[in-house]
């Protein structure tokens, strides 16, 4: 054993310094791919200065202006049963002091019975608040969420159309943060943020939790400062009103949130109007994630392989000159991560085993997990001191840090499986979130 | 079987055909002048739209009524009024309509004196219900501008209230405390639940049951929760929150720290409820003096004399729909209501005709067999309206029957009482001397000291023992007018 450890660590010394002296161009490229390809300093880098800019103009915000628009919720609602009364609750006990209306969807609800009789025990008790209000929209036949979005957006009355998942609750300044930016006529939609409600349940949802701290959380926020946000969660959206009139609701077929981003940003960019999407890292939701890893490596199948269904749909409008630069580089930082990353990694360490002897391939994975995990304790850390609002229990969760890398490689190679089965398999129309018989009239 | 018909016009469009109507008069006196024998009474050319039509048909009943002859007549209206026609007897054009229930009304009114029985309100009520088909029934109707809300229509217009209702302000609620002491009788539901505690009607079915004001006896009653401290009505729903951290509970408003929830106790931030707080119970807090409270109480609040009650004090009115009795009937018969308030029960209590039979037999007794003596007792209580009106009528049933209860005690089983008007009673006693009913007489009027209400009012018995002399005797009945002229030696008393 300590031979071998001897081994790999006197390969890595050698492969550093020797070969790179030796002007061994393949060796040496062998051994810094993982640092080019992940670009993962200046990414780190970046983060840390949007959060910096981000806190400093946080502690500058000042008091709120009385600007409170009337709020209509959208909550999508399928077979969740008496889990919407968590949403419904959380929503009714928000601390803002405006008017807010929900509007409960129910797909299917001659068939969904448990979800359509809490929704009516609600009622009363929602109704009874002053500034709050709560109507019922059963949807008799199922017919799938998009359906259930611009169906609501019929009977929404509010300025500020949140669109939030039936099992989700909120903090009770969720409204407030979330609509303070729309003072500004230049925001059109705000980017909420989300959170694992059931984290200390099982060890697999906990690695989500870390998860989404790093991806939504944190990375969010500083995206923001640079107007950067490209995705608008499907769980929790929060939009102005007369956008969504703009590009007239929700469009047919799976990942309608990414869509919908995407097309309010190439909307603003054709008409040459000045717009932003903030992410407000205080406006938090509360959802649950898969407890089990079987369910996690699915669910980001059929999320994962969206993404170049939605980039095919729009392939016309990605171009600098009609979406802005900045969003032009969200979009390739996208397909960078998204796409051409997990490839990378998977087609790399396969010809590593193939091309290098095994003490050696080893050496050179531990340094990169070791970096990675080093990079990820130091904007972790960061983050917590700078944006957690829920510090202890953020740091409950250190201990699983050191895991986080090899939770963050299977869940990459997880993507490249669930890009090829979109190309090979068009997996886009095996979602969950529209019947076979809605989604095969969809153009894409 | 002749039986007239007349028209009384108002003036609208006439739908009786005239071929069957004996008489048409233009107004209610023209026909009461014209006719001293009762008949039938077709009120047409009604117009419903009309305001004044309406009011002069409401004026028409009213005055039928309260009239010598009419006022147990059938009146029928030729044209449905709504709501109104429940005042009448019905609606009917034609001979069939009108006769078969009319003629029966009819016929029994020409066994009767009209004149005779009208002197009493009591009576032209029990003979109006005595005239109707067996089964019939007063029965109560919910008037929105009546202060006691529920009205018997055919009482309402015999007992003249109706008429009263068009004089005050009544129906514009604009009814004072002062004005339902106006009559001893406040409403025509309290007068016809007398007569039912008098036995004269008997409840025939309840049709709905009311809470009245206790002090002044109207219905208009706001229920209104107020402050169980202070009463004021100005208090507020106040949310409490439940730290989870510390299990601090506290209203929303001490957590409240600019756009957060912030528990003032830990300094924790409340984000989200379910996991970092809850709602144990919802409060209130009274805004004039602070007061905490998780019930507020529920007082009533008079409209009328603006007196509030807690809601168990409230007078309860149960409202039956009511018939005559066998005793009633007997009362129109007779054209005699005994007014006894059930001082004396009813087995040795006879009517004043009888009692007076009763002494001229005892007199010739006392003549034929000088061992043979009896004693008159008079009594006469005053201040009986007083406390009536002071107590409200529940309290005032309660102390006659007490009263009742303590004479009772002291009357032995043969004597036999009766009562000659409202305040006025009579005993006979058998084979007692004048000296053995002084003793008597002295013992009752004891009793006013035993039985008063309250401070202020006070009920005086004056009771004086009378013997006839045996003189008198053999010149044929002479019981009644002696016994008139014995009262009227009582009136010195008052």
């Amino acid at each position: 054993m300590n031979s071998l450890i001897y081994s790999i660590v006197n390969n890595l010394y050698n492969l550093t310094i020797a070969q790179l002296i030796n002007g061994d161009v393949i060796a040496a490229a062998v051994f810094l791919m993982p640092y080019v390809l992940f670009f993962e300093i200046p990414w780190t880098l970046f983060i840390f200065i949007g959060l910096i800019k981000y806190k400093l103009n946080r502690l500058r915000e000042g008091e709120r202006r009385p600007y409170f628009p009337a709020v209509s919720f959208l909550i999508t609602c399928y077979n969740e049963g008496r889990d919407i009364e968590k949403t419904v609750i959380s929503l009714t006990e928000q601390l803002y002091p405006g008017k807010i209306q929900l509007l409960l969807v129910i797909d299917g609800a001659s068939i969904n019975v448990e979800t359509m009789r809490a929704a009516k025990t609600m009622e009363g008790w929602v109704n009874g608040h002053s500034n709050r209000s709560m109507l019922i929209l059963p949807k008799w036949q199922r017919s799938g969420v998009v359906s259930s979005s611009n169906l609501g957006l019929n009977f929404a009355t509010g300025k500020i159309i949140i669109k939030v998942d039936g099992d989700t609750s909120f903090d009770n300044n969720m409204v407030e943060r979330a609509t303070r930016h729309f003072e500004d006529d230049s925001v059109v939609a705000v980017s909420g943020c989300l959170r694992v409600r059931n984290a200390n349940e099982t060890l697999c949802a906990a690695f989500q939790a870390i998860e989404y701290f790093l991806a939504i959380h944190s990375s969010k926020t500083a995206l923001s400062e640079f107007n950067m946000v490209n995705n608008i969660s499907g769980a929790f959206g929060i939009f102005r009103r007369e956008v969504l009139d703009l590009v007239e609701g929700w469009d047919a077929g799976t990942a309608e949130d990414l869509d919908m981003t995407m097309r309010i940003k190439n909307y603003f960019a054709q008409s040459q109007k000045k717009f932003r999407i903030v992410f407000d890292p205080e406006a938090i939701c509360f959802t649950d994630v898969p407890d089990s890893f079987a369910k996690f490596f699915k669910q980001r199948i059929r999320w994962e392989g969206d993404y170049p269904f939605i980039l095919f749909k729009h392939y016309h409008t990605i171009n600098p000159r009609l979406m802005g630069w900045g969003n032009f580089f969200g979009i390739l930082i996208n397909i960078f991560t998204h796409i051409f990353i997990p490839a990378m990694v998977f087609v790399y360490t396969i010809w590593l085993l193939f091309e290098y002897r095994i003490d050696f391939v080893i050496a050179l994975l531990a340094a990169v997990y070791l970096f990675y995990f080093f990079l990820l304790t130091v904007i972790y850390l960061i983050s917590v001191v700078l944006l957690s609002e829920r510090k202890e229990s953020d740091l409950s969760r250190l201990y699983l840090l050191p895991l986080m890398p090899f939770f963050q490689f299977a869940a990459k190679i997880n993507s490249l499986v669930a890009i090829l089965w979109e190309l090979v398999g068009a997996g886009h129309k095996d979602s969950s979130m529209a019947p076979w018989w809605v989604l095969r009239k969809n153009k894409f | 079987m002749n039986n007239k018909i007349y028209r009384l016009n108002l003036g609208g469009e006439l739908l009786a055909h005239p071929d069957f109507l004996d008489g048409s008069y233009n107004s209610v006196n023209a026909m009461l002048e014209a006719n001293k024998v009762p008949a039938i009474v077709l009120i047409d050319g009604l117009t419903p739209e009309d305001d004044n039509v309406v009011k002069a048909m409401f004026n028409a009943v009213c005055q039928l009524r309260r009239s010598e002859i009419f006022y147990a007549a059938p009146i029928y209206l030729t044209k449905s009024m709504g709501k109104l026609d429940v005042f009448t007897d019905g609606v009917g054009i034609t001979k069939e309509e009108v006769l078969p229930n009319a003629s029966k009304i009819i016929f029994r009114m020409e066994k009767l004196s009209m004149a005779t029985n009208a002197v009493n309100d009591d009576l032209r009520l029990l003979t109006f219900l005595y005239c109707r088909e067996d089964g019939y029934a007063l029965s109560p109707l919910a008037l929105t501008v009546s202060p006691w809300i529920y009205e018997y229509p055919a009482a309402f217009f015999i007992g003249g209230f109706a008429e009263q209702s068009m004089q005050s302000a009544y129906h514009f609620g604009l009814v004072s405390d002062k004005y339902p002491s106006k009559t001893p009788l406040q409403s025509s539901a309290e007068w016809v639940s007398s007569l039912a505690a008098q036995g004269f009607l008997v409840e025939a079915g309840l049709v709905d049951r009311i809470r009245l004001c206790p002090h002044c006896h109207t219905g208009s009653m706001n229920y209104i929760d107020s402050c169980p401290a202070c009463g004021n009505i100005d208090f507020s729903k106040k949310k409490m929150i439940h730290c989870f951290t510390c299990a601090h509970v506290a209203a929303e408003e001490d957590f409240r720290n600019g756009m957060l929830l912030m528990c003032p106790r830990c300094n924790v931030t409340l984000r989200h409820i379910g996991s970092d707080y809850d709602r144990p119970v919802e409060a209130y807090s009274c805004n004039s003096c602070g007061e905490r409270f998780i019930e507020p109480e529920v007082k009533a609040d008079c409209l009328n004399c603006r007196r509030k009650s807690a809601t168990e004090d409230l007078e309860v009115r149960q409202l039956y729909n009511l018939a005559i009795t066998a005793k009633g009937k007997r009362a129109v018969q007779l054209g005699v209501i005994d007014v006894e308030f059930s001082l004396f029960d009813s087995n040795h209590n006879v009517l004043p005709l009888y009692f007076y039979q009763v002494a001229d037999w005892l007199l010739q007794m006392k003549n034929r067999y000088s061992d043979e003596d009896f004693s008159l007792l008079c009594i006469k209580i005053v201040g009986l309206e007083a406390v009536e009106n002071r107590a409200g009528m529940a309290q005032f049933k309660n102390l006659i029957d007490e009263l009742g209860q303590r004479i009772r005690e002291l009357v032995r089983v043969t004597d036999i009482t009766t009562s000659t008007g409202e305040n006025t009673f009579w005993v006979l006693l058998p084979r007692t001397p004048q000296v053995g009913g002084e003793i008597l007489a002295s013992r009752i009027e004891k009793l006013s000291d035993m039985v008063s209400p309250e401070a202020g009012a006070r009920i005086n018995m004056y009771v004086k023992c009378f013997s006839i002399s045996a003189e008198y005797a053999g010149s044929g009945p002479v019981a009644q007018g002696l016994l008139s002229e014995y009262e009227d030696t009582m009136l010195d008393v008052r």
